[in-house]
């Protein structure tokens, strides 16, 4: 077999049709996320509630479902793309938006936040995870060499800060069993809270970062030919990854601090995508972003209807729905690398 | 993928060593790293058995290792300190080879067992059978090793075939860690609070409380990993190169990366099931040995550092915060972490090793 993606060369309209089908099938899933839920309800009941403010239903759609569908979509979109800028920057299949650190430094505030300052509101445990996020992505770059960074290197020092900041949740939540309990579910990563998370911020930084990143496709397709070549290209390897990593920080930092990690969608759905779409950018970005939002809508949905009248957590239901498809495609497609 | 490194070498100074048809390379540079990392492990361990809440002076030290020391002496020294060392110094360097042949194996960087589900399913066997059935340590033990051995083998099953590459691994690998992280999230969200304490407990990776059995254990596992990994050694080296130029040398690509398969799920399974899966050892070990090396070619020098990082880590959490004692799998995490990072930014010029 060979090593590198052949098979029906992915051409343009078989693309554009991938697209165009992603699209519908978000419209059905945001649907179906709307209707289905521990209390079904019927599509005019969802109408009037929708539309009516004295209906039985108006609270449920409005305050929960809609919210909740809205905060899915965009978390979903977020860390597909940011999954995909992640790997394509650091040229690794390993690399998630969790390599820079985003996750474990969130974990890090959030632990902090909780036994240290006893901090119990969500509003703050949410900008206390974006925060440790950031600081970490910063670490990270920093201590990979700032502008020396490679993207071996760049990787290696994720691994190291995401190994040293977890060792320090850990140590935390073995000393303070109130902090575990807290944790033991946000680290799951769920989209019960969407109710109670500031939704038009957070859909406004992932839509901003959302389109930063999906203009990196052309320079990010000269980066894959490596650093020099880029340089030729007239890409400025540097300068790209200083951007690269503002985009995936806001990005992964945004949907984790809001649902928690959901590893996932980040590290999978970029490989899903490109066994259609093969390794042109221009595609794997789109469709990363849009396949991220379909595949976290449709596991959160799932999570609502299998376990009635309580529920899964989405993070679980990613995995272990999409794990299995997932091993599937790679041991029967030939595999598109990066 | 290009994450392969760049090889700026300064000239090196090399002699064989050569027995009949066989030879060995000597590198002076591989040779000091060796030596340091032994008396280094070295110091620990006399420091590790020395000291705590009763401390030994070495002479009395000496004395007690020589078999003329007090009762009290001989149980602190024999029946406490020295299996700990011992499953330490072997969990260690399990660790540290499994990682270097799957960084090898993969020619990726990041190729851990930590990444590729191996630890997961160790995970994932200790958790079921703390959370399900309730069990006691040894079961736990157990469930742990054939988690992590189950996912090797599901791996193997899953890149078995035409494909000669390691990114199919990589792949395989990340999706099984998926699958399996998402089963451990949802065991420990249904557990009651006290399981769940226990699961976290494990999942952090302690040593406290280990006999000479559990060291033997690990030192067999160990024994028979290092032999493996002789016997296939020549291969996995040609295979850094790529699979094409390695069957081009004559390596038999198929059978050298099953049997490497193989050799690093059984020592990850030996150590994570002893100690628990001790975060980040395995994925540090083969970097730090690098770059004390300068060349990613030594798999004894990562195991020692494995060795390294584990006894000193659990060193320091025997001492501990203040009067608490911590899991050694925090220290891990901490020790290796911050030494890598610290390795990242002062050989940053030198443009060494990926």
């Amino acid at each position: 077999m060979s090593t590198t993606a052949t098979g029906p060369a992915p051409t343009t309209s078989r693309r554009v049709t991938g697209l165009l089908v992603l699209v519908a099938l978000l419209a059905v899933l945001a649907v179906l996320s709307v209707v289905l839920g521990s209390r079904s309800m019927s599509l005019p009941e969802v109408w009037s509630g929708l539309t009516d403010a004295d209906s039985d239903a108006y609270p449920v759609v409005t305050e929960l479902r809609l919210p909740r569908t809205a905060l899915g979509l965009a978390a979903g979109a977020a860390l597909g793309l940011a999954g995909a800028l992640m790997q394509a920057m650091t040229r690794n299949p390993l690399a998630d938006p969790g390599l820079l650190g985003v996750n474990t430094g969130a974990a890090a505030a959030v632990v902090t936040a909780a036994h240290f300052i006893g901090l119990s509101s969500f509003t703050g445990t949410l900008v206390f995870a974006f925060l440790g996020a950031a600081v970490a992505a910063v670490a990270c770059y920093l201590i990979a060499g700032a502008a020396g960074a490679t993207p071996a290197r760049l990787a290696l020092a994720g691994a190291a800060v995401t190994a040293a900041g977890y060792a320090y949740v850990s140590a935390v939540q073995l000393l303070d069993s109130a902090t575990l309990e807290q944790m033991r579910f946000w680290s799951v990563g769920s989209l019960v809270n969407a109710h109670i998370v500031p939704i038009a911020p957070v859909i406004g930084l992932i839509v901003i970062a959302g389109i930063a990143g999906v203009a990196l496709a052309g320079p990010l397709n000269a980066l894959a030919l490596g650093d020099a070549t880029a340089t030729g290209l007239g890409v400025d390897p540097r300068t790209l990854r200083v951007v690269g990593i503002g985009v995936i920080t806001v990005l992964a930092g945004t949907a984790t601090a809001a649902c928690g990690p959901i590893v996932f969608v980040g590290l999978v759905i970029p490989h899903m995508v490109r066994f259609h779409t093969g390794p042109d950018q221009n595609w794997v970005l789109p469709y990363s972003m849009l396949t991220g939002a379909a595949f976290l809508l449709a596991a959160d949905v799932i999570g609502r209807v299998v376990a009635r009248p309580s529920e899964l957590q989405v993070g679980i239901v990613c995995a272990v729905v999409g794990g299995p498809f997932f091993l599937y495609l790679v041991s029967r497609r030939k595999v598109a690398r990066l | 993928m290009s994450t392969a490194s760049t090889p700026i070498r300064t000239p090196i100074r090399a002699s064989a060593l050569r027995l009949g048809g066989y030879s060995v390379r000597l590198r002076p540079r591989t040779a000091l790293a060796v030596l340091g990392c032994l008396l280094a492990l070295a110091a620990v361990a006399a420091w590790t058995t020395s000291t705590g809440t009763f401390e030994l002076t070495p002479d009395r030290l000496w004395a007690t290792l020589a078999g003329s020391g007090t009762r009290a002496e001989d149980y602190i020294v024999w029946t406490i300190r020295l299996p700990r060392l011992a499953t330490a110094v072997c969990v260690g360097a399990c660790l540290g080879l499994a990682g270097a042949i799957f960084q090898t194996l993969t020619r990726n960087p990041l190729g851990s067992p930590d990444i590729l589900g191996l630890t997961q399913g160790a995970s994932a066997g200790a958790l079921v059978a703390i959370v399900v059935a309730g069990a006691s340590t040894t079961v736990v033990t157990g469930s742990a090793a054939l988690g992590a051995l189950g996912t090797g083998l599901v791996i193997s099953l899953l890149t078995r075939g035409g494909d000669p590459s390691g990114y199919r691994i990589v792949l395989v690998g990340i999706g099984l860690a998926a699958i399996l992280a998402g089963v451990n999230g949802y065991l420990l969200t249904r557990s009651d609070i006290i399981d769940a304490t226990r699961a976290v407990f494990w999942l952090t990776g302690d040593l406290n409380g280990r006999d000479w059995n559990q060291a033997a254990t690990v030192a067999i596992v160990l024994a028979a990993g290092c032999a493996a990994t002789v016997a296939i050694g020549r291969g996995l080296d040609a295979m850094r190169l790529g699979e094409a130029t390695a069957i081009g040398q004559g390596a038999k690509v198929g059978p050298v990366r099953a049997t490497a398969l193989v050799t690093a799920s059984v020592l990850t399974a030996g150590g994570v099931a002893v100690a628990g899966p001790l975060a980040f050892v395995a994925l540090a070990a083969p970097h730090i040995a690098a770059r004390l090396t300068g060349s990613s070619r030594s798999l004894l020098c990562a195991a020692l550092v494995g060795a390294l990082i584990v006894t000193a880590a659990d060193a320091a959490a025997v001492h501990g915060v203040g009067d608490r004692q911590l899991p050694t799998g925090v220290v891990t995490g901490v020790v290796g972490g911050v030494y890598l990072m610290w390795l990242l930014v002062t050989q940053r010029k030198k443009g060494v090793v990926s």
